[in-house]
């Protein structure tokens, strides 16, 4: 993946287990004769560039590489297809009832654990406990708890004594159970319990919660229900996973799948030795890449795009940061197409929004929006005070104005597109100053203290990976957590706000389980965000992989890649 | 008879004439005849003028970044191509060696400075004073040298390379101060030391009349090496992520960016250069160094 | 020689006692207590007196002395703090990565001394001769070639180009021999290589200046006149007598060995005590700079103290100094 050090945000998170896409129903005889001949075995390898945490327990640790990790060894209930369709993955079937506010879920009979145990209710119950518990949301690091936070019967705090079950949640049979919510919700489904993921009764249920991180199961999980389950791990080098025998959607053809922390510097010689199998490459090096004999590259949009972020309340410049036109001089003086060009290579496209083009959501009205005019931009900044004294922009108050914006560490083309962008504010006469790179969680922990602005950080260039779901709670609403800490965009007296929370709620009312008027209002708020620019909107960067000739079978999707237990190798020569 | 008279005369006055050569100049001589050395100063020398002159060289800015033309190949305009952000690699290698040079040469002479001073005070002073300053240089070396710079990067946040060189500074000089101190107490026992003493002489003026200058040589062995030692450190910590800012040129960074499998394979233009500039250095200098060594000190050859 | 271990013994005392008052100065010059952040948390309520409460629990606010006092006996029970970024104990975490960097240092210095002491004992052997000459203009070329870019050019030839050797980590995942010693030596070669490249050079150039001393010697004169064959003389009485101060300055060096290693571990990937620290300063993890800052300290120490140790053996002068 290209190394973009990406942003998870609250709801808007890409909840990883729901990616793996599958055949939905049954597999027909033609597709069993093709899946029969298709060569089994091989090993496969596939990198992270950076080490992992080595919690294994799903949800337990905080990084995104060992989410990945088990996310192949541990199903949720529901996953998305490449067209961001919800389709089943443990459960198969499910229908609301009629007044929309309960779920009915009904398990695969084929779902089994890897050691030939059916998945039941009770391991979805666990897993709902799991998200739901006070041990998992106050003393670990509790990310995904909002994936239950709207199942009836858990709190405002978010949270329930361990091992207490939401009212909401109730088994009905061994295969079924189900979930309510308070109100109907169109977006619950694809955007949270989706995500639920069941956990193995037998092994923890009658463990405290409270000891899951010290347990055997948690440095190495020897069951799972996804299509890889864990094997062994090297802390810091690599972990090893094997064919699952009893998954859901049949065995996988690849026997062994192997996680290795591989450095970017040398990620395309592994490549290209075939020490590594499939990675993640930047779009500098798709020339030579494709160049080689047994490579090939698939470029796809991704679900996500980068911005560059104004702490609205900042305590030094929160008020000029505050002011629309300012944010609207600073979409209009950088050249995004230039951008796509020199960093992207033309992989990628200007973002205008809040959802990325490749979502089916997307408004097209959107295209084509701030063209680069540095004429614009300085009429601008000249309409809303900001004067130029000695060649530089000063405050409507006159007080010098030299923001600095913070770019995190560990890619090397976020410095360099950084620079770019100082560049284009400079040409119109904003002072801007590009920090030294700092780590990204420790730029993520100063944003989350900040809410009295009086951190050091005023403007900050990062990336969201976003969702399948385009449901903007959890990230956009003025109350939302993720907002406060963000930038901040929380001003009620502001009307734009106003308007901006009322669309929010209508998106997923009762009303918004029609397709068309979900479409409208969801329309409605790009285009209120796209004036409004409470964040200034850059690039949706495409994402490069590139894999050996030998792999085959690999679903690129701007959701990852998916089906991992259809791939197969073919033996090189 | 009359000639051979003539001729002593003459002898006699150009006897007169000849001054006696202080060993400085001696030592100087020694050097020039030294062929590696001077070849190493040769080439210290045009390197520093290209970098120094740079903008004879080029007439391209070091800072303007140029979007429209990154990563491209070399060409009439670019001989040596340009990087991610559009800068021509020619002249971000000559101007950054001024950076590199610039970092090697001030943190080796506040290296020296701070050291020279502490391990003269320490080595002049003796007995328990001495003994006292020593413990702390010995403690001070326990810690490695790059892990104790890392260190104070994380607390500092270098975005520049002058902070870069006062951590470089800071953590260099116990090493220095342990080997002038070595010198130092050797000096004392020199006979022109205690002669002066027993005449009354002050203690600064024994330090900076008469010991202080016959250690130079020493020093000026001891910088060369440093010298050698810090060019290259800046590269190593780019390499490792913990460089200068992107923006300011320089060799390590140069070589940083292109030290991944593919650059290294296809774009042999870009991280050669840097590299080779890098090693010459080095190398110079330490032929310089070795040079010296053997020119001020005959007997340390061995 | 029981009483000079005692009293070395007893001298690393104070010198431990000021490394961990510099290792403490430190923590404390280091942005961000981990407690303040919680004041600006909106979901805390109360936050002053939770922050209070947990500094108390913490003993933040306690005299500085007092927390230095608790600090040395949290350390002492093995508790070196938690890692931010792993979110794992610290002392796990050194216990995980440390034994690959000793296996590093292992290696390398094996390579200098194998490789160095020969090279040195011959050139001496036969002073300003040919091979001395080129060979020593070889060695200060190793000699001004950073470490680093050995360790690019080596993984360069030999394992992109070449595809002999592996360029990451210390075993190859997932196949039935990982871990044998072939799949850990192949994984060693090039990194315990560039570590040691640049440092063979100094220690030829030592043996050679050390050797040259002895071989000046009479008692060596004296063998050579009994009739006794060049090699036997060199290897016999010669190398035995300059081999000490050698293996004793390496005891000194091993500083130097594990500085090279942080950069040598970063580029081949090694997860060592470089590749750690590199880490956690890129991520300001601060539990886990200083406990490896530490960590290098004390081992530098030990080898100080070691090759004290060998030197005091060897030469009887120094123990009743």
């Amino acid at each position: 993946m290209k190394k973009r050090t990406t942003l998870m945000s609250a709801a808007a998170v890409v909840s990883l287990s729901a990616l793996l896409a599958g055949c939905s129903g049954g597999i027909g005889a033609d597709a069993a004769a093709r899946h029969d001949s298709i060569p089994n075995g091989g090993t496969m390898v596939q990198t992270f560039p950076t080490t992992f945490g080595t919690n294994l327990i799903p949800f337990m640790d905080a990084s995104a590489y060992t989410a990945t990790a088990v996310g192949y060894s541990f199903d949720s209930i529901l996953q998305f297809n490449r067209n961001a369709v919800l389709e089943g993955d443990l459960v198969d079937k499910w229908s609301y009832s009629p007044d929309r506010t309960t779920i009915y879920f009904w398990l695969n009979p084929k779902a089994r654990w890897s050691n030939g145990l059916y998945v039941t209710s009770k391991d979805v119950e666990l897993g709902v406990d799991w998200l739901a518990s006070k041990s998992y949301n106050t003393t670990y690091q509790g990310e995904y708890g909002y994936l239950v936070a709207n199942i009836k019967g858990v709190p405002a705090s978010g949270y329930l004594p361990d091992g207490q079950t939401p009212s909401g949640f109730k088994i009905l049979g061994p295969r079924e159970f189900s979930i309510s919510m308070n109100q109907p919700d169109a977006a619950v489904l694809p955007s949270q319990w989706s995500g639920i993921t069941p956990l193995p009764w037998y092994v923890l249920g009658n463990l405290p919660m409270s000891q899951w991180k010290s347990s055997a199961f948690n440095k190495m999980p020897n069951i799972g229900s996804g299509p890889y389950i864990m094997k062994g791990l090297v802390p810091g080098q690599s972990i090893t996973q094997v064919a699952n025998p009893y998954y859901v959607f049949g065995k996988p053809h690849i026997e062994t799948n192997i996680w290795k922390v591989v450095s970017a510097d040398v990620v395309t010689g592994q490549l290209a030795s075939g020490q590594v199998t499939i990675a993640g490459i930047q779009a500098k090096d798709y020339k030579k890449m494709v160049a080689l004999p047994n490579i090939s590259v698939d470029v796809t949009p991704s679900n996500g795009f980068s911005y560059l972020g104004w702490r609205l309340n900042n305590s030094v410049y929160g008020k000029e940061f505050s002011n629309v036109k300012f944010r609207q001089a600073v979409e209009y003086a950088i050249d995004r197409n230039a951008l796509v060009q020199a960093i992207d290579k033309g992989f990628g496209k200007p973002e205008n929004g809040p959802l990325p083009p490749i979502n089916g959501w997307y408004n097209p009205a959107l295209n084509g929006t701030y063209a680069y005019s540095p004429a614009m931009a300085n009429k601008l900044l000249d309409e809303a005070g900001f004067k130029i004294v000695n060649g530089w922009r000063t405050t409507p108050g006159g007080r010098p104005f030299a923001p600095t914006i913070t770019i995190s560490s560990g890619d090397t083309q976020i410095a360099v597109e950084a620079n770019f962008l100082k560049q284009y504010l400079n040409a119109v006469h904003i002072n801007v100053k590009i920090s030294a790179p700092i780590n990204f969680n420790t730029i993520l922990n100063e944003l989350d203290n900040d809410a009295n602005g009086k951190q050091n950080i005023q403007g900050f260039f990062l990336a969201w990976s976003l969702s399948t779901d385009p449901d903007p709670r959890g990230l956009w609403r003025s109350t939302d957590n993720l907002n406060l800490t963000t930038i901040d965009w929380s001003n009620k007296k502001d009307p734009a706000i106003v308007e901006n929370d009322k669309l929010i709620h209508l998106q997923h009312t009762a009303a918004a389980f029609d397709y068309s008027y979900r479409k409208n209002i969801l329309d409605q708020w790009q285009v209120l965000l796209n004036q409004q620019l409470p964040e200034n909107f850059l690039t949706m960067d495409d994402g490069l992989t590139a894999y050996n000739k030998s792999l085959h079978g690999v679903v690129f999707s701007p959701y990852g890649l998916l089906h991992p237990y259809e791939w197969y190798l073919t033996p090189s020569n | 008879m009359a000639t051979a008279a003539e001729s002593n005369r003459v002898h006699v006055k150009s006897q007169k004439m000849i001054k006696p050569q202080s060993q400085f100049v001696l030592g100087l001589r020694r050097f020039a005849r030294n062929r590696l050395a001077l070849v190493g100063a040769i080439i210290l020398f045009i390197i520093v003028f290209v970098t120094v002159f740079a903008p004879l060289f080029t007439h391209y800015s070091p800072n303007a970044a140029n979007i429209m033309d990154t990563d491209a190949p070399p060409s009439p305009q670019h001989i040596f191509g340009t990087d991610d952000s559009g800068y021509d690699n020619l002249t971000r290698l000559l101007y950054g060696g001024r950076v590199d040079l610039t970092i090697a040469f001030v943190a080796a002479f506040m290296t020296m400075f701070l050291g020279t001073t502490y391990g003269a005070i320490s080595g002049y002073v003796g007995g328990w004073v001495d003994s006292l300053m020593m413990r702390f240089v010995d403690v001070m070396l326990n810690f490695p040298f790059i892990p104790f710079i890392i260190t104070l990067e994380a607390i500092t946040n270098t975005a520049n390379e002058w902070v870069l060189i006062a951590v470089v500074g800071f953590t260099a000089w116990p090493g220095a101060a342990r080997f002038m101190r070595g010198v130092f107490l050797q000096l004392r026992e020199q006979d022109y030391v205690i002669g002066a003493r027993t005449i009354g002489a002050r203690s600064s003026r024994l330090i900076f009349r008469h010991m202080l200058p016959n250690s130079l040589s020493v020093l000026v062995v001891l910088v060369s090496f440093s010298v050698a030692g810090f060019v290259g450190l800046n590269a190593g910590l780019s390499l490792i992520g913990l460089g200068l800012p992107i923006n300011v040129a320089s060799w390590g960074g140069l070589l940083a960016e292109h030290s991944n499998y593919l650059a290294l394979r296809t774009e042999p233009y870009a991280w050669i250069p840097p590299a080779a500039m890098i090693v010459l250095t080095i190398l110079s200098v330490n032929f310089m160094g070795d040079g010296l060594r053997d020119a001020f000190d005959p007997q340390a050859r061995v | 020689m029981t009483a000079y271990i005692v009293r070395r013994l007893l001298g690393l005392i104070p010198t431990l006692f000021i490394i961990t008052i510099i290792g403490f100065i430190m923590m404390h010059l280091m942005p961000g207590n981990a407690f303040q952040a919680l004041l600006f948390n909106p979901k805390i309520k109360n936050g002053a007196s939770l922050l209070k409460n947990l500094q108390d629990q913490n003993g933040l606010n306690l005299s500085w002395p007092q927390q230095y006092v608790n600090w040395i006996g949290q350390m002492a029970h093995g508790n070196l703090g938690n890692s931010f970024e792993y979110n794992q104990p610290v002392s796990q975490l050194i216990g995980e990565y440390l034994p690959n960097t000793l296996e590093l240092a292992l290696a390398a210095e094996i390579i200098i001394l194998i490789a160095g002491i020969p090279l040195g004992v011959f050139q001496a052997s036969k002073v300003n001769g040919k091979f001395d000459i080129s060979t020593s203009f070889f060695a200060i070329f190793l000699f001004s070639v950073p470490g680093f870019i050995f360790a690019l050019f080596l993984m360069f030839i030999f394992s992109f180009m070449l595809n002999w050797l592996p360029s990451i980590g210390t075993v190859t995942p997932g196949v039935s021999w990982s871990g044998d010693l072939g799949d850990r030596l192949s994984h060693l070669i090039l990194p315990a290589l560039s570590l040691s490249l640049p440092a063979i050079a100094g220690y030829s150039r030592l043996t050679r200046g050390n050797t040259l001393s002895v071989i000046v010697q009479d008692y060596v004169r004296t063998a050579r006149a009994k009739g006794l064959r060049q090699n036997k003389v060199l290897f016999r009485h010669v190398l035995r007598n300059s081999i000490i101060p050698i293996v004793t300055q390496f005891g000194f060096d091993i500083g130097g060995l594990f500085s090279g290693a942080v950069l040598i571990e970063e580029i081949f990937t090694w997860p060592g005590m470089g590749e750690l620290s590199v880490n956690a300063v890129l991520n300001r993890d601060y539990p886990l700079i200083l406990a490896t800052l530490m960590i290098f300290a004390v081992a530098v120490l030990i080898g100080n103290l070691i090759a004290d140790l060998f030197l005091a053996a060897a030469d009887p002068r120094i123990r009743y100094s």
